[in-house]
């Protein structure tokens, strides 16, 4: 069976010495930025982009993919300890498991936690792997109005299912998408915007931005709300769950890796939109709905479950067709870049060993990080005492030398500086980053494919509507567009109510 | 009338990035026609739809009170970008080492909460880190000791 083969191939390029190596040093470094709060997985990933350079492209995504499903492990353990949850998708685990801990049961939420992630991430690969061909065979139909039509309904999938304002968030991708267009025009080899700098021939690098607004902004606004909180550990008593905790947790675990495997795909999902679903799945079907909050195992199965889940699956249309769900699998797009693969649903023809040993080396990591985990439960949690205030220096010079290592080049640090300013300016206007980024990466793409398309159809935008598959696509996006824009009306009326 | 600042100031902030694209697209660029696009035609799009949608915000940003801004700690937001800009401007003038423990003690006193002690400890430590990890083990051809320090 043509599953069976790839699935073979995948485990033996998985379990070869180097990339075992970096998918340990990727699993670990997960779970030590997991359990640290104030950095995340974006922005680590940002951080070691240029060191990727140096490994081969298979070891680069197998440790790069670690280092987000790691985080996933790691921040679960300090939400259930000390109620500081290192991963956003983390924050729901601490509602009910940090009153686990209280009640002596740290153990027991530990484990299931531990566990319902281990479950979820190897059901997840099993599914990546069953729907990879499928999808990419789909794929290759598509021609460009397809691959627009598949952007643009990218686009509104991932406002639509983020929080804050759907405007700004419009606002925001097309932001990203004109500083996208920075550089050299590839379509007809003019300059764009460079204004004479010769460095901004190739357009701003992606390093530099995506570093500045997710990792340096991260920075200044810890320093802005600094407060040294010495975190009061829950004690850990045994590690097993009872037998009842494991009846309990069944379900949810079930229930949570579904549901992360469908939103993981999603534009704009993930592990977040995962664990928050979960969390309010497993409280509308339990038997004892008031437990939530207060200790109830359902609460710490099913989001945990789910967001290793969510992690998994959102590396798939990022795999199969080569388009980010979100900010961090276009960061994993840039690493495939960086190595000269161009990614799409060639990839998997023409690098098997590269597409289903990242897939096998997900199973691997996640075998890894039990091992990582629950033995070692209260080394990570002693890194919290590391201060704030000598981890950030740290983060900003290692993200300056690492963006100057990319090209050598000095420009490129001053464009990390104006980034961190304006990233920093955005938030204080609570305008997200990510679809700023998701807007930068894929812009040129859609400008390339509506050129296409239009000088095919000369000129007849109609051309997206006559193709079904085309149309298909916007008629979701529209839909959905739809869903979300009235219930804001709807919102606003009720808001006008209040203040009068 | 009640006005949410945030809004209103992003709104505005995105009607000019907008009407600085489109216009520096529509007036340095060839536009070109839709059968057949210039390299200006898709930015002046882009940038009209953004005044358009920065238009949208601004109209929303009416009539609802906004939530405050939030504390600001200039001296971090300073010190932060001084010590990523001296880092570009110090490491191929006065080397990596000097530039990486220029940019730490920087990034250090970012925070009114570091001590002396913790920064000298962290400048040695980032910069032995930092020019083992990228000069020795990756082999990258940044000189450590840079032209205006040699003498020459």
């Amino acid at each position: 069976m043509d599953l069976l083969d790839n699935l073979t191939l995948g485990f033996a390029v998985a379990v070869s010495p180097e990339n075992l190596f970096y998918c340990f040093v990727g699993t670990l470094l997960g779970t030590f930025i997991g359990v640290l709060p104030g950095i995340g997985p974006t922005a680590t990933i940002a951080m070691l982009l240029p060191i990727t350079y140096y490994l081969s492209p298979t070891a680069s995504l197998i440790m790069l993919a670690g280092i987000y499903y790691g985080s996933q492990y790691g921040g679960s353990t300090t939400a259930i300890l000390v109620n500081l949850p290192g991963e956003v998708s983390s924050s729901v685990t601490a509602l009910d498991g940090y009153q686990m801990a209280k009640q002596g049961r740290a153990g027991a939420a530990l484990a299931v936690a531990a566990i319902g992630s281990f479950i979820a991430g190897t059901i997840a690969t099993l599914l990546i792997a069953l729907f990879a061909q499928p999808l990419a065979s789909m794929a290759l139909k598509f021609g460009s109005p397809e691959y627009f039509s598949l952007i643009v309904l990218g686009f509104i999938a991932s406002i639509a299912l983020a929080n804050g304002s759907v405007s700004k968030a419009l606002c925001m991708i097309v932001t990203g998408m004109l500083f996208g267009q920075i550089g050299t025009d590839l379509g007809t080899g003019a300059y764009r915007f460079t204004f004479d700098v010769i460095q901004l021939g190739d357009g701003l690098t992606i390093v530099a931005v995506a570093l500045g607004i997710f990792g340096v902004v991260e920075v200044l606004r810890n320093l802005d709300t600094l407060h040294e909180d010495v975190p009061v550990l829950a004690k850990i008593t045994s590690l097993w769950p009872t037998r009842r905790d494991i009846a309990e947790s069944s379900g949810p675990i079930f229930r949570g890796t579904l549901l992360g495997s469908v939103l993981g795909i999603l534009p704009g999902g993930g592990s977040i939109l995962s664990a928050f679903s979960s969390y309010a799945l497993e409280k509308r079907l339990s038997m004892h709905p008031e437990q939530f909050g207060h200790g109830a195992i359902a609460g710490v199965a099913g989001p945990e479950s789910a967001n290793n889940a969510g992690a998994q699956t959102s590396f798939i249309p990022m795999l199969t067709l080569g388009l980010p769900s979100n900010a961090l699998m276009a960061l994993m797009i840039g690493a495939m870049m960086i190595q000269g693969i161009a990614p799409g649903p060639r990839v998997m023809i023409e690098q098997p060993g590269l597409f289903w040993g990242v897939i096998a080396s997900m199973w691997v990591g996640n075998a890894m990080l039990v091992i990582l985990n629950l033995p070692l439960v209260g080394m990570w949690v002693s890194l919290l005492r590391i201060p704030y205030v000598s981890l950030f220096p740290m983060i900003i010079v290692f993200s300056s030398v690492g963006v100057f290592t990319v090209q050598n080049e000095v420009f490129d640090v001053y464009v990390l500086a104006a980034f961190g300013v304006i990233g920093y300016a955005m938030q204080k206007l609570d305008c997200e980053p990510a679809p700023f980024l998701l807007g930068f990466v894929l812009g040129d793409q859609l400008e390339d494919h509506l050129r296409r398309s239009l000088s095919f159809s000369d000129g007849d935008p109609t051309i997206f509507i006559r193709q079904p598959i085309s149309a298909g696509l916007l008629i979701l996006g529209a839909v959905i567009l739809a869903f979300v824009a009235v219930p804001m009306i709807r919102r606003k009326r009720e808001e006008v109510f209040i203040e009068d | 009338m009640q006005l949410n600042t945030k809004d209103a100031a992003a709104g505005t902030m995105f009607i000019g990035i907008g009407l600085f694209f489109a216009g520096y697209a529509y007036f340095n660029l060839r536009l070109g026609s839709p059968g057949a696009m210039g390299p200006g035609f898709f930015p002046a799009v882009l940038g009209s739809l953004l005044i358009v949608l920065g238009t949208g915000v601004v109209a929303k940003s009416t009539g609802v009170r906004s939530s405050p801004i939030g504390r600001t700690s200039l001296r971090g937001i300073a010190m932060v970008t001084l010590a990523i800009i001296f880092f570009g401007f110090a490491v191929r003038t006065l080397g990596l080492v000097p530039a990486l423990a220029g940019s730490t003690v920087l990034a250090a006193s970012a925070s009114n909460r570091s001590t002396f002690r913790g920064a000298v400890l962290l400048t040695v430590g980032m910069t032995v880190f930092c020019t083992a990890l990228f000069v020795y083990a990756l082999g990258l051809p940044i000189p450590t000791i840079g032209p205006w320090l040699r003498g020459y």
